[in-house]
């Protein structure tokens, strides 16, 4: 199943793409598990993952194929680059409208009977929908690959899109949306990214007013979709059971003869430059008191600051022994996390807290600061920072066992980078991140840089 | 739990940025003619002209393919010198994943003690007798590893994953909280109240409460399955029940540990023998007995009154089989066709009857023993009876003419690739032998499912859907608003039990929480009654106590309710004998609300910022509720046994925050009113109580203590149920102040 944390600007297009044998995994470990100033930069090193392979059909679709030869699956998915920053003026919600509108019927295929088919051989069929990207994406039984393709290829540009369709997505979006409401941590974000982005869409794509959504029509949605739903804009994901010539073959069979423009769609979003932040910004969120949320800008996913931004945010909270887990311990915390959101464009360290009831939120935001502060003066104990190096990095290969794990992670190397491959020198790079980098990283964490949310009573009293 | 990046981090926030597996946008909404479960989401009209794909050149659903053995990696199984046996399945992956399964589950408990072997699981991998809790979290995120632990109804599982290179972490740490638990009452007070933070998350999910009903209504209260843990159960679980649990289950000769990595197999042994050699083998716990599974009852509808539900959920229970069952494939299989996928029986018969906002599901329990079937559905509330008696119809319609042979093909097919599927990674696979090792199978029971299964035949289902099935003998549940449930059961001529959403789910504690049954032999209640009155006198006295003309205090107060926090202030000021004021000013004074008793009336004054005040009587129940607080109050209850017909009734002794308490059960004369108090034994002083209101359990605990007026107070007083936890930290405490009996007279305004 295509899991969301691919389709989120997340910590790293992490991977590995040459078959190795375990003893260099080994020798990549235990470099990871070195004194964090003993680790001078070098090349990456690779592990035993399964090989990339990218290519490009004449209409412009990219390929990216990895064969797991022991795998009784394959994931098929199909990255698109679009996302909520696309969406045009006035009608925020027209690209989620897609998460549920790729179900409902094409030329081909009645509605519903994507997923009832990939049900049918024992499969699972799902989509979803961020700021930057949409990824749709089936796993089925290996020998059921070209069943896969042929759905995929059939709604990539054979969509119907009717009234009704479009309602019922729309009705989706916005059963979505309440749901996402009631929860004060999603408020505060969404309240963060507001007053965080001046400039970007993304300050304004977590997500859509109900008069913007309600505004959306079935010629919008097709406007939308011939413009972005096009083979020159996608990434084909194939990962799994099945062997690199019969691949090519059923993937050419499937997708080569779907015509397209050739070249990428115009980005709303493109060239556009989020002002640095030189202050720090400040909301408080009535409903939902004892919330502190603090939110940084960082790189975007092309610069390769954001492996040491990465491993701050582990060395912040990667786990109960972390730095942040002593908020909790010191009992003025219910739970602290946060999130690394790494972007196409400028992305957000985000941390957060939960005020126990002998808590304040803004006394939290004041120990996280205190925190990145210290941090910033001393930088992380070489401890720690092989810590995180190995949290990171187990994560990842856990995570990349498993066809749909893996494939999500050459998806997600596509849409921060443009290049899936990407994902061979992730965990190496990461390897070679000093302490002295992190220490710079959390320096960039200042407080006058910081976008703040303190989460308050109702009505705006006191806590 | 403080974690960075990870998924199971605070869920909401997790939802809101859809960053992990599972959470936000992952579900794709499904649409009219989409036979998938369709969850909460409201849908739109179904699509018009469906027909307008007639005669068009479709894709065509897939065929059916012929059934085959799965692909098995190499599979190496020994047996450690202390009987712990293992299963090591080779796999190519840079990661050594780790999982312990351990023959001791929720069947293994007593009914008192429900709870224990989560308890146990979350208490095991907190410490061990040679490192703390954050020597060993500290030791094994150094390496890169996850721990684990869990209980379920058969065995509890620990697991580990770490990188290859770290191998030795996982399989050391295992080794050492197995072999040297050290298990303290501290880490199980914690464990505790983890699992207890689970339990109230369940009861406050709907569908988790149904479930939790349907296994109560169906197996009763005397079988094992039919007991739900409770705070109550996970009270009376002290340090020795743990180390009982422990010496007697967690033992090497009663468990299999599944290693899933690319190590050498020679290498691996040595490794397991060195790390988890000091696990010695124990002495088994002795069997338990167990009654007979329920015998037929008809039909029994249970209603969970959740006023105002817009929507609702309905659970029908039958009895299944157990997993060795020669049934049991087939029986897989008929639930299968009966609601496993988007073409089942429900699925159609839901699209074309109720519509989308509808869906029905069935499973199968897989247990060596005999477990449930259970049908699932989710509905409108007021589409919640139909749903139901549409999902009996079905399944009356599948035990009287069983599957075509079209029906048998399909559910087959979908079930061997769905098998197939699910083994997208080595560690899957695993899971998978290690589940079936725990039930005395080999590698075959996975590897060749897809033959097994497509070996069933629809004379055969037919059988099997006759003998195992029932139209009729069903427990039912349904949860949603109880008025409107109600209103249609009626009008279909059903009878049935409601309960509110509140209540304890095992009928003999809803039974308990309404009228407290209190027997004691006179020499157990002599003793209670010593220990209460050596409370008493520790408190104030009984002289001091008795005399008291009034209470007053003020206090900073935190509430928390489904997930939200609210702050501020309460004053209560009480005039003995029946008078009673409790003044709540929350939000910064932007909501105020007032509730009085006085003598045989009520009211209640409530207001926010920009609105009018609100002044509302009270009906009888709530005043009868007001009394039941004066009669409990922390100030008074100690005076209670002593009141003419009161009675006394020791219970078994807990743990409360790791402090052992007496547990003993006060109730008044007319039968209606009862706490349970919880005396430290060592200290002498009554430091907590649990008490029902209104059909609601709730536990109070105190601490803080200070001398005022020669009466000992709790200045720090909590107070959880499932509906609302309240932290008070009380500043002013006066005992015979001066109070104005005009506060207690209700205001004129409406």
């Amino acid at each position: 199943m295509l899991r969301p944390a691919a389709l989120q600007p997340r910590p790293l297009a992490i991977g590995f793409a040459a078959m190795k044998p375990p003893l260099m995994v080994a020798a990549l470990l235990a470099a990871l598990g070195a004194p964090a100033e003993a680790q001078p930069a070098r090349p990456a090193p690779r592990a035993a993952l399964p090989a990339v392979e990218t290519w490009s059909l004449d209409n412009g679709l990219e390929v990216a194929f990895a064969a797991m030869p022991s795998s009784p699956v394959v994931s098929v998915q199909l990255w698109y680059r679009v996302g909520a920053v696309d969406d045009p003026a006035g009608k925020r919600g027209l690209a989620r409208v897609f998460e549920s509108l790729m179900f409902a019927g094409s030329g081909r295929v009645r509605p519903g009977d994507h997923r009832r088919f990939v049900e049918q051989v024992g499969g699972s069929a799902s989509g979803a929908v961020s700021e930057d990207v949409s990824a749709f994406a089936d796993t089925v039984p290996s020998e059921r690959l070209d069943l896969a393709l042929e759905l995929e290829a059939e709604r990539m540009r054979g969509l119907e899109i009717g009234e009704d369709a479009v309602q019922s997505a729309i009705a989706a979006v916005q059963a979505q949306q309440a749901q996402q409401a009631q929860s004060a941590l999603f408020r505060a974000y969404r309240a963060l990214t507001a007053a965080a982005f001046v400039q970007h869409p993304y300050g304004r794509a977590a997500a859509a007013p109900s008069e913007e959504l309600a505004a959306i029509g079935v010629r919008d949605v097709r406007a939308f979709y011939d413009a972005f739903y096009q083979p020159s804009n996608a990434l084909l994901v194939v990962v799994g059971g099945v062997e690199r010539e019969a691949a090519r073959a059923a993937i050419a069979r499937r997708f080569a003869a779907i015509p397209g423009p050739g070249k990428p769609p115009a980005r709303r979003a493109a060239g556009l430059v989020e002002p640095p932040q030189s202050a720090r910004r400040t909301a408080e969120l009535p409903g939902a008191d004892g919330v502190a949320m603090l939110g940084f800008h960082i790189p975007a996913a092309s610069d390769r600051d954001v492996y040491a931004y990465q491993l701050l945010g582990q060395i912040l909270d990667g786990g109960k022994s972390s730095r942040l887990g002593r908020l909790i311990a010191s009992e003025r915390a219910l739970d602290v996390g946060g999130q690394v959101l790494v972007r196409r464009d400028p992305g957000l360290f985000l941390v957060y807290a939960g005020a126990s009831a002998s808590g304040e939120p803004e006394a939290l935001a004041g120990a996280i600061g205190d925190e990145l502060a210290a941090l910033g003066k001393r930088g992380p104990t070489a401890a720690e920072l092989g810590r995180a190096k190995k949290q990171v990095a187990a994560t990842v290969l856990m995570t990349a066992q498993s066809a749909s794990g893996f494939g999500n992670q050459l998806g997600v190397a596509w849409s921060l980078t443009g290049k899936p491959a990407e994902v061979e020198r992730d965990l190496g790079d990461l390897a070679a991140v000093t302490a002295a980098q992190i220490k710079r990283a959390a320096q960039a964490l200042a407080p006058d840089r910081a976008t703040v949310v303190i989460g308050r009573p109702l009505q705006g009293g006191a806590r | 739990m403080t974690r960075w990046l990870r998924c199971a981090a605070l869920a909401p926030l997790v939802a809101v940025l859809a960053a992990c597996p599972g959470a936000g946008s992952t579900t794709v909404a499904t649409l009219p003619s989409d036979g998938a479960i369709p969850g909460d989401r409201p849908r739109g009209k179904p699509a018009a002209g469906a027909d307008a794909w007639v005669g068009r050149d479709l894709i065509a659903a897939p065929a059916a393919v012929a059934p085959r053995p799965l692909v098995m990696p190499a599979i190496r199984r020994f047996t450690l010198p202390n009987g712990l046996a293992v299963i090591a399945v080779a796999a190519e992956v840079p990661v050594v994943t780790f999982q312990l399964g351990i023959r001791a589950g929720r069947r293994h408990e007593t009914r008192d003690k429900t709870g224990l072997a989560s308890v146990t699981a979350a208490a095991l991998i907190r410490g061990s007798a040679k490192r703390s809790r954050a020597q060993l979290d500290a030791a094994a995120e150094a390496a890169g590893a996850a721990l684990s632990a869990s209980a379920s109804y058969e065995v509890t599982l620990l697991g580990c994953s770490v990188p290859q290179v770290d191998a030795s972490t996982c399989a050391t740490i295992l080794g050492e909280v197995l072999a040297s638990p050290g298990i303290d009452g501290k880490r199980i007070e914690e464990a505790r109240a983890e699992v207890a933070r689970s339990l109230r998350q369940s009861r406050a999910d709907q569908g988790q409460l149904a479930g939790l009903h349907l296994q109560n209504a169906l197996w009763g209260d005397d079988h094992v399955r039919g007991w739900v843990a409770s705070e109550a159960s996970l009270a009376r679980i002290g340090q020795r029940d743990v180390a009982d649990w422990v010496r007697g289950r967690i033992r090497p000769d009663n468990a299999t540990l599944l290693v899933v990595g690319d190590l050498a197999p020679a290498a691996l042994e040595a490794q397991l023998r060195r790390a988890l050699g000091g696990w010695k083998k124990g002495a088994a716990a002795p069997a338990l007995g167990r009654v007979a599974d329920p015998t037929p009852r008809g039909l029994t509808i249970r209603v969970i009154d959740q006023p105002g539900a817009v929507r609702g959920q309905v659970r029908i229970g039958q009895l299944g089989v157990g997993h060795t069952d020669d049934d049991f494939l087939v029986l897989a299989l008929l639930n299968h066709a009966l609601g496993g996928s988007s073409s089942s029986r429900f699925a159609r018969a839901v699209r074309d009857k109720l519509g989308p906002a509808s869906s029905a599901s069935a499973s199968l329990d897989r247990n060596l023993e005999r477990g449930a079937q259970v049908a699932s559905g989710s509905a409108p509330t007021a589409q919640l009876v139909a749903l139901m008696r549409l999902m009996i119809d079905e399944i009356e319609r599948l035990r009287g003419r069983g599957l075509t042979d079209a029906e048998v093909d399909r559910a087959s097919s979908e079930m061997a690739s769905a098998h197939a599927v699910r083994f997208d990674s080595p560690v899957a696979l695993g899971e998978a032998l290690l589940a079936a090792a725990l039930h005395g199978r080999d590698e075959g029971a996975v590897r060749d499912f897809a033959i097994d299964v497509a070996t069933i035949d629809a004379a055969r289902a037919r059988a099997v859907a006759a003998r195992r099935l029932d139209g009729k003998d069903l427990a039912i549940v349904l949860i949603g608003d109880g008025a409107m449930i109600g209103r249609a059961l009626d009008d279909a001529g059903l009878t049935y039990e409601r309960i509110p959403v509140s209540a304890p789910i095992a009928a003999h504690e809803r039974a308990q929480a309404a009228v407290p049954a209190v027997a004691a032999t006179p020499a157990a209640e002599a003793a209670a009654r010593a220990v209460l009155d050596a409370a008493l006198k520790r408190k104030g006295g009984a002289e001091r106590l008795g005399k008291l003309r009034s209470i007053r205090w003020k206090a900073t107060a935190s509430l928390t309710m489904q997930g939200n926090k609210l702050s501020g202030v309460i004053e209560k000021r009480t005039v003995l004998p029946d008078k009673l004021r409790l003044d709540m000013t929350l939000d910064g004074g932007k909501v105020e609300v007032t509730t009085v008793l006085d003598g045989k009336r009520g009211w209640a004054r409530q207001s926010q910022a920009g609105g009018a005040a609100r002044v509302i009587d009270f009906p009888d129940a709530e005043v009868a509720a007001g009394r039941g607080q004066l009669w409990r109050d922390p100030e008074l209850v100690l005076l209670r046994h002593r009141e003419p017909g009161a009675k006394l009734a020791p219970e078994a002794d807990v743990e409360l925050d790791g402090v052992a308490c007496h547990a003993i059960r006060v109730t008044d004369q007319t039968g209606t009113r009862s706490a349970l108090l919880f005396v430290d034994k060592k200290a002498g002083r009554m430091i907590g109580m649990r008490y029902s209101e209104q059909g609601q359990t709730a536990e109070e605990r105190y601490a803080g203590w200070k001398k005022v007026g020669g009466v000992e107070v709790a200045h720090r007083r909590t107070t959880r149920s499932a509906d609302v936890d309240i932290t008070t930290t009380l500043g002013e405490v006066a005992f015979d102040g001066a109070i104005d009996a005009a506060v207690f007279a209700r205001p004129a305004t409406k």
